[in-house]
């Protein structure tokens, strides 16, 4: 069970988060909450990718998955590129092909992420997200720019591939939450 | 097909642009009338095709291209080596700052006499072209490397990437507009610096030399004829190099 107790942070003037305390279990957590309420910044926390002013933060795995608000994708390489480079001995191509294929990405390997639309490149952050096979999953609004019925296939490929493992989503819709079968955090 | 007779005006105006001046020089040379001030075009064409005749034109050029290419080569290696580690090293990118600002600001002609004391005059162009390029491919890297996105450093870092996935992933896709004007520049200061360092140090058998004697004869048709060689040489030489990293790019995009 990952814990955080107390965890504050402030950037200059305004603070951000004020003893935010909550654990992780196994399956599906949502993190909701308003925008500016500190979501973004308690995933970074989570991550090691800023360190919190005050609490403790305890069993955080050393491998996670994150997908973060932007795609962070290598634009002038190929979806295939983006993925090998990433994810190193993990890469499998048919692993990926099909993954890109549940995600509704079929033949997008040999694309450039430059020539895909804002929604596709969201699922392939995703799949690599996902491909990376990380003890905690971290997905920062992973649905977010895409359409209701990719939105499903796209929900149930995650709550299929998160059974037995912690991950962490943040939305803004709690039908979403109940979708995944999620506990909900609000912030 | 519009793109097609784009391409095809753009040819043809520059083409006419050339021809333009190259009456304008004809047309001077005739007015002047003096073959030693002023060659015409025609007479460094003559001039030219004589050299081409010559075996001790391809025996300069085959020495002048080596060790100049050679320098160049390694300027552009070790510039780019540096760029990276000063991009990952702080006190690295301090130490080199001084050098590099140095090799930038001093005048070649400064570099080329302070290195003929310690090197022979064959070994000059080799060293001096290395000088030139190696500033120029450093900085420019350097400046690409130090923009690469916080995003795609955070997930190379959340991605655990070893040091050749984050180059490959993260810094090469970002800097190739960096490397690719850095190595153009650079190159071509490679030939004019290694070429004149060849005139100061007159190695035997050399671009340098073929200039220099045709300094100490007058002879202006061979002195344009040598020029006509070194930039044709050295377009093609970029244009060789150039080819190779775009095809490094286009393979590292489809990896």
């Amino acid at each position: 069970m990952i814990r955080l107790s107390n965890i504050s942070k402030r950037f200059g003037e305004k603070e951000v988060l004020c003893n935010v305390s909550l654990t992780l279990d196994r399956g599906i957590t949502c993190l909701m909450g308003a925008s500016g309420a500190g979501k973004t910044t308690l995933l970074r926390i989570l991550t090691g990718l800023e360190k919190p002013d005050g609490g403790e933060i305890e069993n955080v795995p050393p491998r996670i998955a994150v997908m973060f608000q932007e795609d962070r994708l290598s634009e002038t390489l190929t979806v295939r590129s983006n993925l090998r480079l990433a994810l190193g001995k993990r890469y499998g191509k048919e692993k990926a092909e099909q993954m890109l294929a549940s995600l509704l990405l079929p033949d997008v390997m040999d694309e450039r992420v430059s020539a895909l639309s804002g929604g596709m490149k969201r699922r392939v952050s995703l799949a690599r997200a996902l491909l990376f096979d990380a003890e905690l999953l971290i997905l920062d609004e992973p649905f977010k720019g895409l359409d209701e019925e990719t939105k499903r296939s796209v929900m149930d490929v995650i709550k299929a591939h998160c059974q037995g493992k912690t991950a962490l989503i943040v939305t803004h819709d709690e039908n979403e939450a109940r979708y995944l079968d999620a506990r909900i955090i609000r912030l | 097909m519009k793109k097609t007779s784009n391409k095809t005006t753009a040819f043809l105006s520059r083409a006419a642009a050339v021809l333009l001046w190259l009456l304008v020089w004809q047309a001077a040379a005739a007015a002047l009338n003096q073959p030693l001030l002023l060659s015409s075009p025609t007479g460094v064409i003559k001039r030219l095709f004589g050299l081409l005749g010559e075996s001790d034109f391809y025996r300069a050029l085959a020495n002048s291209f080596t060790r100049i290419a050679l320098g160049a080569l390694g300027g552009l290696l070790l510039g780019a080596i540096l760029a990276y580690l000063a991009a990952h090293s702080r006190p690295i990118a301090f130490l080199l700052q001084p050098l590099v600002i140095v090799v930038r600001t001093v005048p070649v002609a400064s570099f080329i006499i302070l290195a003929l004391m310690f090197l022979s005059s064959r070994d000059l162009s080799i060293f001096i072209s290395f000088l030139m390029v190696l500033p120029i491919m450093y900085a420019n890297l350097l400046e690409g490397l130090q923009s690469v996105p916080r995003e795609m450093r955070e997930m190379a870092q959340l991605y655990r990437l070893t040091p050749m996935r984050r180059l490959l992933l993260t810094e090469l896709p970002h800097v190739k507009a960096h490397l690719l004007s850095g190595a153009a520049t650079a190159l071509g200061m490679a030939w004019k610096s290694g070429v004149a360092a060849e005139v100061i140090g007159i190695p035997a058998g050399s671009i340098g030399e073929g200039l220099y004697q045709s300094k100490i004869y007058l002879d202006t048709s061979a002195l344009f004829a040598w020029t006509a060689v070194i930039v044709l040489i050295s377009v093609l030489f970029e244009k060789a190099v150039m080819g190779v990293l775009r095809l490094g790019y286009r393979r590292l995009e489809r990896l």
